[in-house]
Formats: structure tokens, C-alpha cells, sequence
């Protein structure tokens, strides 16, 4: 088995002494982002605004003029997903949650964020077609409906941190009692070329990994129900439904950074604290507290939204 | 060992830590602070402005339920939103040397639209008559207009939307704070939930604070 550079002995120091100045670095960097953090929340918040202004008005635009202003009010609603995304909330911390404790790949990363962002979408447009469209309820109702299926949504976040927080501990209680047949079979896969200490899981086949992006996108973005609803009231439903797919997309590629993002963050803190002298069942070990952590995490963000959720849905004059 | 799971649970900790409810509607405030001779506040008007996403929800939904004679639907409407607003206090919040003072029901009020930009927007207009009339050279009064969930915005933007009426013989201005929530305050905010539950949710962090300055 050839060793990678970075883990021959010579190289130990210099190793230990670049991830040293990254850790202080990182700090810094960390220190000067809090020092201008309401700056940049406050500028989020604002351009989020912006967009939704931009957007209310290219969609009137396009009832009276169709043919000029059907591209623009995509590009609008593309660019109102992307920033909505971006600031606060959006739940966009489950994503990340998730990627930075389990072990799916960067590819995987971005086809949940797509899937789970479109899907937000598709159940918007879902739910006003089905409620305004045939039941002919209020548009407040569906409003209303809304924050119900996004609390749905946030129940199905914390089944799926339990889900791993489970597979988590059974994994590490089997990686104890088999840890010394672990260790020799590793060997034989772990290639030059895989300097993670993760070790390379059973790849999650198609039907999890969509499972996992159904389960965080099966809440209709808010936002997007205003905007059907709106051009429901002026008679453009379809663009309305095309605003809201380019939402999606929008919102999708902010999370898909996001995802590579964390993904790489999580290999990096990983590869920094290697040592040779770590043996496979510890690298087990670490991968099945991060995921056990990440489960635990992903239980207690879907608790919160949860609570927001259900304070705002109960406890709201105006909707 | 150790160290290295602690930096991985701080790490993923860190990542998740930002979680925020955050505004879906916006409403475009304006408060007028009425004096007497005495420099007492007497009342505060409020317009509320909202945006035009929930101005068309609400007007199609107004006109489908309590149409078509659209001025007794806006009245309708009105004495709909004003009973439900007023078990939140309209969202409003008076303080006087720090201690909270209610500023009852409405005595006036009007839901109407006025057209902004070629947009239908609706605006409802409120005024407070106030009980008690603290000064407002000799004690410190705060207002600020919030939703705690967050779920609506409510700001004045610009120091424009605030007025003082017959002011001009105290000497005094009015002055807004624009807040700058930090992570220390969104933690206190967050712990503070827990033993409050009528102040669940991160709206505060985002208010507003007015204040007057005299001479």
C-alpha cells in the first residue's frame, strides 16, 4: 500500500504545523465575520426584499405584457430563489446538518439540494392547484395549509435524524465487536487515492438518497405560495407556476453550493486531523459519532422549526 | 483523541446554528406621536401598509366573502383584523421608563387601499387615544411595532415615517434605532423563549426602536 506524502513520517510536522496556522486563520477569518454579521444579515434581509418587490411587479408586468416581460419575471424569480435561500432561515441549516455529519458525496449533495428544492415547489403549486383551483377555497386557507404541510415537513426531518442517529449506534456497536475483521477488510479498498478518514460506506442507493431529499424539501416554500396566489388574483397562474419553478432552481443552486460547501468542510476538517498511526476502527468510530451527532442535531433543528412553525400557524392575526 | 470528536461535534454544531424564522410579508409603518401643550403624549397614530403579495390575497379573499360593495367589504374586513390584532396588542409596544404601558383598542380606525406604483395596496389606519399621558421630556418612552414570529416585517425604513404633532413648542425629535442583532443577542433572545412563550420567536431582534431626544 503506497502512503500519501502528507503522512510519511517527514512529513508529520509540517503537516501538524499547516493545520495549526488553518485552525488560526480560520479563526480570524471566523472573528471578522461575526464583527460584520448584522451588516451582512441586514443586507441579505434587504435584498430578499427587494427581489420580492421586483417579483410582485414583473409579475404584473407580464398579465398586461406577456411577450416583453415573460423571460425577465424568470430571471427574477431565479434570483429571488437564489437570495431567498441565502438568508436566514429557509431551513437550509437541515441540509447542511446533514451533509456535514454523513458521508454522501458531493454528488449526492447537490442532487438533494435540486431535488429537494424543486420538490418545494412542485408541492406549492401542487397545493394551490388542488385547493384554489378545485375545492375553491380561500386563498388565506391555503396559506394556512401551507405552515400545516410544513410542519408535516419538519416531522419528517426529525424521523430521519432518529433514522440516523439508529444507524449510527448500530453501526458503532457492530464496528466494536467486529473491529479487528473491519480493520483487514478495509485495507484491501482503501486506495491511494482516498485520503478521507471516512470510510467509503455502501453507496445509498437512488431511492434513499431521494427519500432523504423528499423528506427535507416536503414543505411548500412560503414564498412561493404568495407568489401563486398573486397570480392566481391577476389571472397569470401559469406564469405563476413558472415564477415558482424558477424559485426552485434558484434556490436550489444557493443550496447546491452550500452542500459542496459543507461536504468539502467536512472532508477538510477530517483529513486535518489524520495520523498515520489511526487505525481504521477509529476512523469508523469518528464517521459513526459524526453521523450519531449530525442525527441528533437534525432532530433538534426539526424540534425548532417545528415550535416556529406551530407558534406562527396557531398564533397569527394576519394569516 | 478526544479533542478531535469535540472539534467535529463544534463543527457540525456551528453549521446548524442558524436558524431563524424569517419574514414572508412586509408592512410599511408610519407613527405619529400627538402632544398636548404640556408635552404629554396624548396618542399615536398607525398606518400599516402591506406589501403586494398579501394586499391581492387579501382583497380577493375580502371581496369573495364579504363582496361585492367593496366599501362595507373594507369595513368588515376592518372590524375583523382590528378584534384579532387586539389580542396581540396590535403588535405594538409602549414603553414608559422601561415599564410596558397598554395603548387599549383603537379609537379610530380605517381598512382602505391606496394605490402605490399602479399596485392595489391595503392600508389600514389605527389611532391610540392613551389612558395615562407620560411626558415625554421627563420620562423615556420607547415604541416599537413588531411581529415576535417574524413571519411579517414591520418597519418604517426611514426616520420620514415617524412624526411628532404639535411638537414644535417641545423641543424634542424623534429617533429611530435600526437593530443590528448580534449572536449574543439572538442566544439571550433564544434562551429567553423558554421562559416566555408570548415572546417565542426572533421578531424582537429585528424591531425597530423609537425613541424621542429633547433639548
Amino acid at each position: 500500500m503506497i502512503k500519501p506524502l502528507l503522512n510519511s513520517v517527514a512529513a508529520r510536522p509540517i503537516s501538524l504545523g499547516l493545520g495549526l496556522v488553518s485552525i488560526v486563520f480560520g479563526f480570524i477569518l471566523l472573528k471578522q465575520l461575526m464583527a460584520y454579521w448584522p451588516d451582512i444579515l441586514r443586507s441579505i434581509i434587504d435584498t430578499q426584499r427587494y427581489f420580492h418587490q421586483l417579483l410582485s411587479t414583473h409579475i404584473k408586468d407580464v398579465a398586461n405584457h406577456a411577450d416583453t416581460y415573460g423571460w425577465s419575471l424568470l430571471g427574477v424569480s431565479f434570483a429571488y430563489g437564489v437570495f431567498h435561500a441565502a438568508g436566514p432561515g429557509h431551513g437550509k441549516a437541515i441540509i447542511v446538518t446533514y451533509l456535514a455529519s454523513q458521508k454522501e458525496s458531493l454528488k449526492q449533495g447537490v442532487v438533494i439540494s435540486f431535488i429537494a428544492s424543486l420538490f418545494q415547489s412542485l408541492i406549492a403549486i401542487g397545493l394551490i392547484t388542488f385547493l384554489v383551483l378545485i375545492l375553491n377555497l380561500k386563498f388565506r386557507e391555503v396559506t394556512q395549509t401551507g405552515q400545516q404541510v410544513e410542519q408535516i415537513g419538519y416531522i419528517l426531518v426529525m424521523l430521519l435524524g432518529s433514522y440516523l442517529v439508529i444507524k449510527a449506534f448500530i453501526s458503532f456497536v457492530r464496528s466494536r465487536q467486529t473491529s479487528i475483521q473491519s480493520q483487514h477488510d478495509h485495507s484491501h479498498e482503501h486506495g491511494e487515492a482516498c485520503n478521507h478518514s471516512y470510510v467509503p460506506d455502501k453507496k445509498l442507493n437512488r431511492a434513499k438518497t431521494l427519500g432523504v431529499a423528499l423528506s427535507m424539501g416536503m414543505r411548500p416554500c412560503s414564498g412561493a405560495i404568495l407568489v401563486l396566489i398573486y397570480a392566481q388574483v391577476i389571472n397569470v397562474f401559469w406564469y405563476g407556476v413558472l415564477a415558482t419553478l424558477a424559485i426552485g432552481v434558484g434556490t436550489g443552486l444557493t443550496l447546491a453550493i452550500l452542500a459542496a460547501a459543507s461536504v468539502y468542510a467536512r472532508d477538510w476538517t477530517q483529513t486535518l486531523f489524520q495520523s498515520d498511526s489511526e487505525s481504521v476502527s477509529h476512523a469508523t468510530r469518528m464517521a459513526d459519532i459524526m453521523g450519531f451527532t449530525g442525527g441528533l442535531l437534525l432532530i433538534f433543528l426539526g424540534w425548532s422549526l417545528y415550535q416556529i412553525a406551530i407558534q406562527v400557524s396557531q398564533n397569527h392575526p394576519l394569516l | 483523541m478526544l479533542s478531535k470528536y469535540l472539534f467535529s461535534i463544534i463543527f457540525i454544531i456551528s453549521l446548524s446554528s442558524q436558524i431563524y424564522a424569517h419574514p414572508h410579508t412586509w408592512i410599511n409603518l408610519q407613527s405619529t406621536f400627538g402632544l398636548n401643550e404640556n408635552a404629554e403624549l396624548i396618542e399615536i397614530k398607525q398606518k400599516w401598509q402591506f406589501d403586494e403579495f398579501y394586499s391581492a390575497m387579501f382583497i380577493a379573499d375580502m371581496l369573495n366573502e364579504f363582496g361585492p360593495d367593496r366599501d362595507l367589504a373594507f369595513t368588515l374586513a376592518g372590524e375583523n383584523m382590528v378584534s384579532s390584532l387586539s389580542d396581540y396588542q396590535y403588535f405594538s409596544n409602549l414603553t414608559v421608563d422601561q415599564v410596558g404601558m397598554s395603548i387599549g383598542q383603537p379609537s379610530e380606525y380605517l381598512l382602505t387601499s391606496e394605490i402605490v406604483d399602479g399596485a392595489e395596496m391595503l392600508t389600514m389606519f389605527m389611532t391610540f387615544t392613551l389612558a395615562s399621558t407620560p411626558n415625554i421630556k421627563d420620562t423615556q418612552i420607547e415604541w416599537s411595532v413588531f411581529d415576535p414570529t417574524y413571519y411579517v416585517a414591520m418597519i418604517h425604513t426611514d426616520i420620514e415615517n415617524l412624526a411628532i404633532e404639535n411638537g414644535q413648542n417641545s423641543g424634542c425629535m424623534v429617533n429611530m434605532d435600526i437593530p443590528e442583532p448580534s449572536q449574543e443577542t439572538i442566544a439571550y433572545a433564544s434562551s429567553l423563549d423558554k421562559e416566555q412563550t408570548e415572546t417565542q420567536g426572533l421578531g424582537i431582534l429585528f424591531a425597530e426602536k423609537i425613541r424621542f431626544g429633547c433639548l
